[in-house]
């Protein structure tokens, strides 16, 4: 009896099981000390995350605070902002795979459909843009779980209701990516803006209507309420993050039957849209793939731009090789939409967070609501800090790979390379986030000294987390891959991240945490501020030498032995 | 009766943008011919073939590889053509054998017929030593060889092959020439696109010459030979031919 070949459904899943099973086998079949430090690495993460989270939820609990509604707000949030990124993230980590990669390229020349590569490039586009939301997320979840007692089947279904949610999102980003690509072929660039624009344009008019409505009938007893008004569109019944929250808080208090329907919601939504996208992959990804190619003329010409020139001169205090160098990466960089895009999207939704952090209040703010929100506002920054050096800067020493022999015979110190990225990559973050942090103080009240320990914890965080992305990235360089995200999640990768966000929480902690505990002590006592306020700054500052000084040393001991 | 062409292009035109990449092209290709399609750099022969394979569509004209409309009917058309192009794709983390499984798998080749054809493959270019290896750990020649392997592994009915013999060694060429002219031989169409003029006058049943976008030369050796009024190598009609046209569109 002949057997025949499987469908291309099952051929290509096949074919994603077996990549993934021989990087497992050769990532841990090779180095124990691998797989320990990666498991560490995220356990130390996740229980950061679990234990700020289970501090949060046992507070409630403990003040005999109803859950319910806090829960769900926190909870639309979260789904909300994920659901957002997630949109845009998808959308350039597809456009990165379907149109610039080279499995794309062989995958079109054989009988490979259209949908089917679409599909397989999907999963990975979406697995990619969401597994830092399964380290961060996960544990709050959980934490909510272990804290009210939800029962066995909660957790059974968390996975379920995230697998289906990020369908949603996913499938958005991905006919928005192949719509630009087949009706803007050569402005997609432009195109990109115009869509982030119309949606941040949007979102600032959802909150300016709900604050707007919020503050008709503003006094002190409604703030709460107010604050719950304004994540009306998050909450709304055709929300899918309400549909998140709703289903997950009903599960947690063992209402089975009410998650249903939200449950029910989350998936015929998603797999309708997952649908739609591969219904328009199957139309328009080759389409998209030709015009893309030939749309404009075959030479595009490049030249120097007032960027670069900005790049060199924020840099002045190093040699000009060096420089030289730098302007390089930094050309690079902006030339690929898929990598700048992410940022700008970032940059802007914090910007927008931020400015819109303000319009809580009418008149004076409360002193707690403003060291709380300065202190969520500089997280969220450092967020964005880590992502940026994690994504960007992580691997910029691997993809020098094959070319690394150019770099190699330049007359120039193997060290000064690490360094001038080192210094590249601290002025770029300080620049970004430090900026996002001066805004945010001076709208929010805090005191000039208060901006300053903000602004030297940006400076501790940027040195710091600069030290360990090209530190563990010249340590754990991967010279054979091209594709950076692939770059971001291998071991080095995912080490550099996981040390990141540890030693983020570490310095707010350590930094900040104190200051703001004394203001609030000022306020309450009568005895002024306490010495203790910046008792944290040393520390801090020895904690980002250590950050710093380790990683980039190592990683310049493995970069002069490297062969080429 | 004579058999359809493999390959048949109507007047295919490929804009750029404002660049012609391609300008009215119009060839057939005959099942089991060997066809070399010869250019100097930016002529539009990468082009015509990722136009014949699907990745591109013709602006204006039509391209048909056995009887399928590429654009209409791609899925049907790449279904007969196996694609070797100059810097040709490998999944790193498979082996050797695992990709020569997936391309048999994607080509719909049943499990018995498959594995057969696998043993067949990996013997004639010699792939024992290395095939349950990770490519990432093959060399240039390796890869090339494993590339081959699965580009025959499907018995194509129309091989496209560009530049097939950069950065093999001179024992690999010979085995690689030898091959093509003997699946040739079996019925299989090949299209070679190649710089190397010695290879594709030793090989080649007919020879296309493309300038520019525009086929400025075709048939046999012989053929080119007459229409150039030169006795000499393939290198010297070529040269003699692109320089009188390069002179044409230059007076014109």
């Amino acid at each position: 009896m002949t057997v025949a070949s499987p469908s291309q459904g099952i051929l290509f899943q096949r074919l994603r099981w077996r990549l993934v099973r021989n990087a497992g086998t050769q990532l841990f079949g090779s180095s124990r000390v691998r797989l320990v430090t990666m498991v560490l690495c995220s356990v130390v993460v996740c229980a950061a995350m679990f234990a700020a989270a289970y501090g949060g939820f046992d507070l409630l609990e403990r003040q005999s605070i109803p859950p319910g509604a806090i829960t769900e707000l926190i909870f639309n949030a979260m789904f909300f902002t994920l659901g957002a990124m997630l949109i845009f993230s998808t959308g350039l980590v597809l456009y990165a795979g379907l149109f610039n990669g080279a499995e794309a390229r062989f995958l079109l020349t054989t009988p490979a459909r259209a949908d089917q590569v679409f599909a397989t490039k999907f999963q990975s586009a979406v697995t990619f843009s969401s597994w830092a939301f399964v380290v961060l997320g996960g544990p709050i979840l959980v934490s909510y779980g272990i804290v009210f007692a939800a029962p066995w089947y909660y957790y059974a279904l968390l996975p379920i209701f995230v697998l289906g949610y990020v369908l949603l999102p996913g499938a958005i980003g991905a006919i928005v990516c192949l719509g630009l690509v087949n009706f803007f072929p050569h402005r997609r660039k432009q195109a990109l803006a115009a869509v982030i624009l119309a949606i941040l344009t949007l979102i600032m008019y959802w909150v300016y209507r709900t604050m707007t409505a919020a503050k008709e009938g503003l006094n002190d007893r409604d703030k709460l309420q107010g604050l719950f008004d304004m994540f009306t569109l998050t909450r709304g019944d055709l929300s899918p993050s309400d549909w998140m929250s709703r289903g997950l808080l009903d599960v947690a208090r063992g209402d089975l039957a009410s998650a249903l329907l939200p449950l029910t919601l989350i998936w015929s939504n998603g797999l309708l849209l997952y649908v739609v996208a591969a219904y328009v992959a199957k139309r328009l990804y080759r389409r998209g793939f030709n015009r893309m190619a030939t749309g404009g003329d075959i030479r595009q010409r490049y030249g120097g731009s007032v960027a670069d020139r900005i790049a060199e001169w924020l840099v002045f205090y190093l040699d000009r090789p060096t420089r030289i160098l730098i302007v390089k990466d930094f050309r690079t960089f902006r030339r690929e939409p898929a990598q700048f895009g992410q940022v700008v999207i970032f940059t802007l939704l914090l910007l927008l967070a931020v400015l819109n952090s303000r319009q809580f209040f009418q008149a004076e703010i409360p002193t707690a609501y403003q060291h709380g929100l300065s202190l969520l506002n500089m997280s969220a920054t450092g967020l964005l800090m880590t992502a940026y050096l994690g994504r960007f800067i992580y691997p910029l020493i691997s993809l020098e790979g094959r070319k690394f022999w150019i770099l190699g015979l330049l007359p120039i110190r193997r060290d000064q390379l690490l360094w001038g990225k080192f210094a590249f990559a601290v002025t770029g973050s300080t620049i970004l986030t430090g900026g996002i942090i001066v805004l945010s103080d001076v709208l929010l009240g805090i005191p000039p000294v208060g901006v300053g320990v903000h602004l030297i914890t940006v400076v501790l965080l940027a040195v710091g987390l600069s030290g360990l992305s090209v530190g563990i990235s010249a340590w754990l360089p991967n010279f054979r891959e091209t594709d950076p995200s692939k770059i971001v999640l291998g071991f080095g990768g995912t080490v550099n991240m996981l040390v990141s966000l540890g030693y983020l929480v570490l310095v707010i902690a350590i930094a900040c945490g104190p200051f703001h505990a004394a203001m609030a002590a000022a306020a309450v006592g009568r005895d002024g501020f306490p010495w203790w306020g910046f008792a944290g700054l040393p520390a801090a500052a020895a904690l980002a030498a250590a950050a710093t000084l380790i990683p980039m040393r190592v990683g310049a001991r493995a970069l002069r032995g490297m062969e080429f | 009766m004579t058999e359809p062409p493999v390959i048949e292009l109507t007047n295919v035109t490929k804009r750029y943008g404002t660049k012609l990449a391609v300008d009215d092209l119009s060839l057939t290709v005959a099942p089991g011919e060997l066809f070399a399609f010869l250019g100097p750099n930016g002529a539009g022969k990468t082009t015509t073939i990722k136009m014949l394979c699907g990745l591109l569509f013709p602006t204006s004209g039509t391209a048909r590889v056995g009887g399928f409309d590429v654009v209409k009917d791609g899925d049907w058309a790449r279904q007969l053509i196996s694609y070797v192009p100059d810097q040709p794709y490998l999944y790193d983390k498979l082996t050797g054998r695992e990709f020569l499984q997936f391309i048999a798998d994607l080509y719909r080749m049943s499990r018995a017929h498959a594995a057969a054809r696998m043993q067949e493959v990996i013997d004639l270019f010699g792939l024992h030593e290395f095939v349950d290896d990770l490519t990432e750990r093959y060399s240039h020649g390796m890869r090339q060889r494993t590339v081959f392997a699965a580009a025959f592994i499907h018995e194509p009915k129309l091989l496209i092959v560009d530049e097939p013999t950069v950065g093999l060694d001179p024992k690999s060429i010979r085995l690689l020439k030898d091959l093509l002219r003997a699946e040739a031989n079996k019925g299989t169409t090949i299209f070679l696109s190649t710089h190397s003029l010695d290879v594709a006058q030793e090989l080649a049943d007919r020879i296309g010459i493309v300038e520019r976008g525009k086929l400025i030369g075709l048939g046999t050796l012989a053929a080119l030979r007459k229409q150039a009024s030169l006795d000499g190598s393939l290198e010297d009609v070529f040269l003699k031919l692109t320089e009188e046209a390069a002179a044409e569109r230059a007076t014109a």
